[in-house]
Formats: structure tokens, C-alpha cells, sequence
């Protein structure tokens, strides 16, 4: 159990900034998430805190302790590769005992830890095996294993199911917060994938470009996004965001172009008082958020259905509303076909609206 | 892939053969005169010998002079092999993993060395090693084998290092090797492959190396195989019987080593180290 900080933590390689200052603290036994798009410098981040590449500037601390210009023997941290880097020329058996023998622990303790690992992950039949005759689901097992085996302080795992079919990532993904809920150990996991994060994790920090964008609850980052990236990354289809510019005349609305409105009335208004009339936001509307109905009084939100996408538990539509394209989520009994036109609702706690320029949330 | 066409199929072995001919052309002649009695050897047209007889191998194997040079080729050829998988290895690695900067020119020089012709370096070379004094010893074809051959084992060994996985060698750092650990214990054995054909490499080029060996050798204590068995022929006649008898059996060493080797540098021993 081993709180990590990071400060002010920066790597360049060469000329290109791939980590910008990140601050960024993971409580003791806490399963932590960094997601991002790829290339955004999450391995980067992980081979940092391991101790496999030195940082340009900034610290690391575990327990308060620097630890950043130690060696990655003296971390004791274990990770779990993006691509498993199983010893090919080992065993299974070999290759979860190696950790340990490269600790000089006996071999009757070495062989109980490894059977008792073995056991745990399902694995004790492949023990004889080399990793090339094993399935990907196994393979992910052994990089796990052996990670396990010497109980580490702490555990670091770059993408361990992105190459996995759907249905074993699921598996793996429940056995993994199951295995977390067990060991009680402090987990920094790795993903692009926003789903694995949501499901898996305490808390999650989303990456964009080497910056910290926000870090939280998956609730709370889901819920408040801090700014358009986070915005559009967190959740499944991404939000919908539109450009536009706030009026207030008469009736207070952001105007989309076209002649397409969404008017603001009261609360929405509201939140909106301190924002300059004129001035440039994006509207930012969920998918699961909207609702969609046949007809009634019209608010200037009519929409044209353009697509349907039958997903089984659901289906995403497509609207064309003005010039812009909207996406919806709706229940699978869904009943209207392409071409129908709708009235879509929206409860007003729901609506984001984002500053243009900056990118950030307003109020 | 597409399944070639019984054309495609029939072309090409065509062409496997007449490479298989070609190469093996020599040598199988060869084999057919060493087993030749000498009355047969020089009869016209040249036939499969009526009465075979291993009496060349006798007189070639019971010659002291010639186990004396087999002797210096093993030991010249082992040691060039294995001081340059030795060094090689290890400045390998360095190039292949432990990034520094000014590889590529290192690897350049390295290329630029093993292209050198011989025959240009003779003369300096014979004059170095005269004042030397290490005319005439092992020490002096080793040392200079050795330069041609390191350089070739170093371009092996670095591409073989190189098709490993990066994360094998971190995986190893942080379950607690040092670099110089996870180098024997995870990276020497994975690049096995690349060291069977770098021994191979290096250790047939010292085996047929001629131009030095002729230089710098002048008696049978130092004496290597190639430079033997050229100075076979005696004043009056050439024994072509003997001679054909003498490269069998000189080079078979290198075709045991070559079929000992040929399975590890075959297999692919990587396989299932990544989700692939
Ligand atoms: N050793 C290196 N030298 C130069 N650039 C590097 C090096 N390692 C990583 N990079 C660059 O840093 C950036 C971030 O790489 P990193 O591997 O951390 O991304 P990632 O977020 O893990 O992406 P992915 O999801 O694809 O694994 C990439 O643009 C990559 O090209
Ligand atoms: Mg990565």
C-alpha cells in the first residue's frame, strides 16, 4: 500500500514536450486511472514512475519518499506490459518464479508463491508451458501473475486487455477489480479505453497531449467535465457539442447558425449571466440525455432522424437538426423510422455549455 | 497467399536445381576424385571410378603434417569465434539497447572494416608483425581474423537484438535485473538464433581465410588448412587424388558445425513473448 505523487512531472524527448508538468497524487490501495487517446503519453507516464526512464524534471514520491532517481530494482513496483513481454524462452513456471529468483528467495518459498499464483489465476495447468502455447487470455494471466507473485507495492498496468477479444476483455476486466478488491494494492492502470475506465476504477485522470485535463471520480468527471476534451472523450457516443453565440434580446438562446436556436430560459439563463452577449460558446448535449417525442408545441428543437443503429440493449440515432447533426441514444423499443421528424427534450441540469476559445466549462 | 500455379511451381524448381547443381557441382566432384584410385584419376572420359577405394583418406589422415594444420585451423577458427560472439555480444547490446548517441557511425565504421580488402592491408600488416615478432604464431592470425570478423558478428548480433521486444528488457529491469543481468539471463538467450549464425559466420570465414594465413605463416606449427593444401602439389606431379581427399576432410568440420547450428538459427524463439 503506497500513496504516489507526482510533481511538476515533465518529460521531453528531444524537442517534443510528451509530458507537460502533471500533478497528480493516487491514494494508498487505490485503483487509479489514467485514460487518453493514444500517443497522449500514458506509458510515457507509467515507465516513469517504474523507474524506466528518468524524467526530464519534476519529482516522484512514494509515501512522501523521492524516489525518482532510484533505480527500478529499488522501486518495487510491477508492471504489467501493453504488450505482456513474457520471457519466451521460460515456462509459465519460470516465468513467475523469475521475479523471485531474482530476489534469492528459497526454493520452497519460491514454489509455494508461484503454485499459490498459479492457482489464483486459474493457470496451475499451463505451469510446464512456454507463453507461445498459450491463448491471449492466458498469456494476459502469466503477465499478471508474475507481476503478483512478489507483492509489490505497487502495480502498474499499461493496456493488459487491449488486444483481447470483446467478451475476455469483460471478463478479465471484473476479474482484475475483483483481483484489485482483494490485494488492496495501489493500481495504476493504462487505457485509452473510457469504458474500462469508468468500470474499473476509483478514480480516473484523463491525459490529453502530456496535460493533465481532469482528474476525479468517474462520476464526477462523467457529470463535470472540466473542459471540452474530457468532454467529448468521456462517454459513449461523445457528447454532442455545437458552436455557437449567445444572444439575449427578447428571448436569451444560443444561436447556432442557420436559423437553428436553443433557447435559454430561465435557469439555463441563468448560468449563463456573467457570459458576455456575443460571445462564442460550445453546447454541449449527451446522447443519453436527449429524448425524443413524435410532436407538440414546438420549441425550436425539431429534429430530422437520419440514421437508426440498432446496438441490441439500445439503438444510437442520428438527427439532423438545422445544420448540425446530432446523436441520441433511445431504448430498443424505440419506434420511428429515418426520415420522422421529432421534438427532442433535455432536462436543463443536463446541458454544458463550454467557453469556445479556452475550451473550458462555464459555471 | 495465393497457391502458385503448376507453372510457377515447375519454374521454380527448375531453378532451385540448377542452383543445387551449381553449387554442389564442385563438391561432388570433388568427393567423386578423392575416392578415386590414382590410376583412375586422369583417364579420359572422366568416369565414376570402377574399383572406389578410401586410400587417398589413409594417406591424407595418417600424414602428421596435415592433423597438425587441421589442429591450427580449429584453434585459429574457435578462438576468432569466440572472441568475436564474446566482444560482439556486448557491444551489440550497447547498440542495440542502450541508446547512445553516434551508433549509426559506430555501425558504419564497423560495415567499412569488414568491406576492407585484404590484400591492401598486407603489406603494412607483414611489416607490423615481422618487428612484432609474432610471425609465424596463432596470435597473429586470431588478432587479425578477428578484425574482419567482429565487425560481421556486431551487424548479426545487432539486428538480432533489435527484432526483440523492447519491453523484454524492461520487464527483466524491473523484476529486479540489472542491465548486465537482463542481458545474460532474458536478451543472450533470445538472440541464440543470432549467435549460432554469427558463430557460423565468423567461424567458416577464419576457416577459409587465405590470403593472411599464406602471409604469415611460414611452418607447419602455425600452418592453416587453405594455405596446406595449396602447397600440396610436390615438384614433379599434383596429387589431385590427395588434394580432393584433404578438402573433404578439412571441410567437414564446418558442415557439422553448419548442421548443428542450422536448427537454432531456423527456429524463431520470440514467438508468444507479446499478445501478437
Ligand atoms: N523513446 C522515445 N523517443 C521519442 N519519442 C518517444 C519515445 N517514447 C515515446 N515517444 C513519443 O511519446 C509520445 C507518447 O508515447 P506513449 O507511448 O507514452 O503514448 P501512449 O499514451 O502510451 O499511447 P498508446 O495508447 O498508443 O500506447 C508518442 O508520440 C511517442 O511517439
Ligand atoms: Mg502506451
Amino acid at each position: 500500500m503506497t500513496e504516489v505523487r507526482l510533481e511538476k512531472l515533465t518529460k521531453r524527448f528531444g524537442a517534443a514536450e510528451i509530458l507537460k508538468a502533471v500533478d497528480l497524487t493516487v491514494h494508498s490501495g487505490e485503483f487509479f486511472t489514467v485514460v487518453g487517446p493514444s500517443g497522449c503519453g500514458k506509458s510515457t507516464l507509467l515507465n516513469l514512475v517504474a523507474g524506466l526512464e528518468a524524467p526530464t524534471a519534476g519529482a516522484i514520491y512514494f509515501d512522501d519518499r523521492p524516489v525518482h532517481l532510484l533505480g527500478p530494482r529499488e522501486r518495487d513496483v510491477a508492471m504489467v506490459f501493453q504488450s505482456y513481454a513474457l520471457y519466451p524462452h521460460m515456462t509459465v513456471y519460470d516465468n513467475l518464479a523469475f521475479p523471485l529468483r531474482m530476489k534469492k528467495r528459497s526454493a520452497a518459498e519460491i514454489d509455494r508463491k508461484v503454485r499459490d499464483v498459479a492457482e489464483l489465476l486459474g493457470l496451475t495447468p499451463s505451469l510446464p508451458r512456454r507463453p507461445r502455447e498459450l491463448s491471449g487470455g492466458q498469456r494476459q494471466r502469466v503477465a499478471l501473475g508474475r507481476a503478483m507473485v512478489r507483492q509489490p507495492r505497487l502495480f502498474l498496468l499499461d493496456e493488459p486487455l487491449s488486444n483481447l477479444d470483446a467478451q475476455l476483455r469483460i471478463e478479465m476486466r471484473s476479474e482484475l477489480k475483483k483481483l484489485h478488491q482483494a490485494l488492496r494494492a495501489t493500481m495504476i492502470y493504462v487505457t485509452h479505453d473510457q469504458a474500462e475506465a469508468m468500470t474499473l476504477s476509483d478514480r480516473i485522470a484523463v491525459l490529453h497531449r502530456g496535460d493533465l485535463q481532469q482528474c476525479g471520480k468517474p462520476k464526477e468527471v462523467y457529470e463535470r467535465p472540466a473542459n471540452l476534451f474530457v468532454a467529448g472523450f468521456i462517454g459513449h457516443p461523445p457528447m454532442n457539442l455545437l458552436r455557437g453565440t449567445f444572444r439575449l434580446g427578447p428571448e436569451a438562446a444560443v444561436d447556432l447558425g442557420a436559423g437553428t436556436r436553443f433557447g435559454l430560459a430561465g435557469v439555463l439563463r441563468d448560468r449563463l449571466r456573467d457570459f458576455p452577449e456575443g460571445g462564442e460558446l460550445v453546447l454541449g448535449l449527451r446522447p443519453e440525455h436527449l429524448r425524443l417525442r413524435k410532436s407538440g408545441k414546438d420549441l425550436g428543437r425539431s429534429v430530422r432522424l437520419t440514421l437508426i443503429e440498432p446496438m441490441g440493449s439500445e439503438v444510437w440515432l442520428e438527427l439532423g437538426w438545422g445544420d448540425h447533426r446530432l446523436r441520441a441514444k433511445a431504448p430498443a423499443e424505440f419506434d420511428g423510422s429515418v426520415g420522422q421528424t421529432f421534438e427532442f427534450e433535455i432536462d436543463e441540469s443536463r446541458v454544458y455549455f463550454f467557453n469556445a476559445d479556452r475550451g473550458d466549462r462555464i459555471s | 497467399m495465393t497457391q502458385p500455379d503448376g507453372l510457377t511451381r515447375a519454374g521454380f524448381l527448375f531453378l532451385l536445381s540448377a542452383i543445387v547443381i551449381f553449387c554442389l557441382g564442385p563438391a561432388v566432384w570433388q568427393a567423386v576424385t578423392s575416392l578415386k584410385p590414382e590410376t583412375e584419376l586422369i583417364r579420359l572420359p572422366p568416369i565414376l571410378p570402377s574399383h572406389p577405394t578410401l586410400d587417398h583418406y589413409v594417406t591424407v589422415l595418417r600424414d602428421r603434417s596435415f592433423l597438425r594444420m587441421i589442429v591450427n585451423s580449429l584453434i585459429v577458427a574457435s578462438a576468432v569465434t569466440g572472441i568475436s560472439l564474446a566482444v560482439g555480444s556486448v557491444a551489440a547490446f550497447a547498440l542495440a539497447w542502450l541508446g547512445f548517441k553516434g551508433k549509426g557511425i559506430v555501425l558504419g565504421i564497423a560495415l567499412a572494416i569488414s568491406m576492407f580488402p585484404p590484400i591492401a592491408a598486407v603489406s603494412p600488416l607483414y611489416l607490423a608483425v615481422r618487428a612484432l615478432g609474432l610471425r609465424d604464431t596463432w596470435w597473429v592470425l586470431i588478432a587479425l581474423h578477428t578484425a574482419f570478423a567482429l565487425p560481421l558478428t556486431l551487424w548479426i548480433l545487432t539486428s538480432f537484438f533489435r527484432e526483440i521486444p523492447e519491453e523484454l528488457y524492461r520487464a527483466a529491469r524491473l523484476d529486479g535485473c540489472g542491465p548486465l543481468q537482463a542481458f545474460f539471463k532474458i536478451l543472450l538467450p533470445l538472440a541464440s538464433p543470432g549467435l549460432a549464425a554469427a558463430a557460423l559466420v565468423a567461424f567458416i570465414f577464419s576457416w577459409n581465410e587465405f590470403l593472411f594465413a599464406l602471409t604469415f605463416t611460414t611452418t607447419e606449427s602455425s600452418r592453416t588448412v587453405p594455405v596446406g593444401i595449396a602447397l600440396f602439389p610436390g615438384l614433379h606431379e599434383i596429387p589431385y587424388g590427395d588434394i580432393a581427399a584433404a578438402s573433404l576432410a578439412a571441410t567437414s568440420p564446418v558442415i557439422v558445425l553448419t548442421l548443428l547450428f542450422q536448427r537454432r538459427i531456423v527456429e524463431g524463439l520470440t514467438a508468444g513473448a507479446t499478445k501478437g
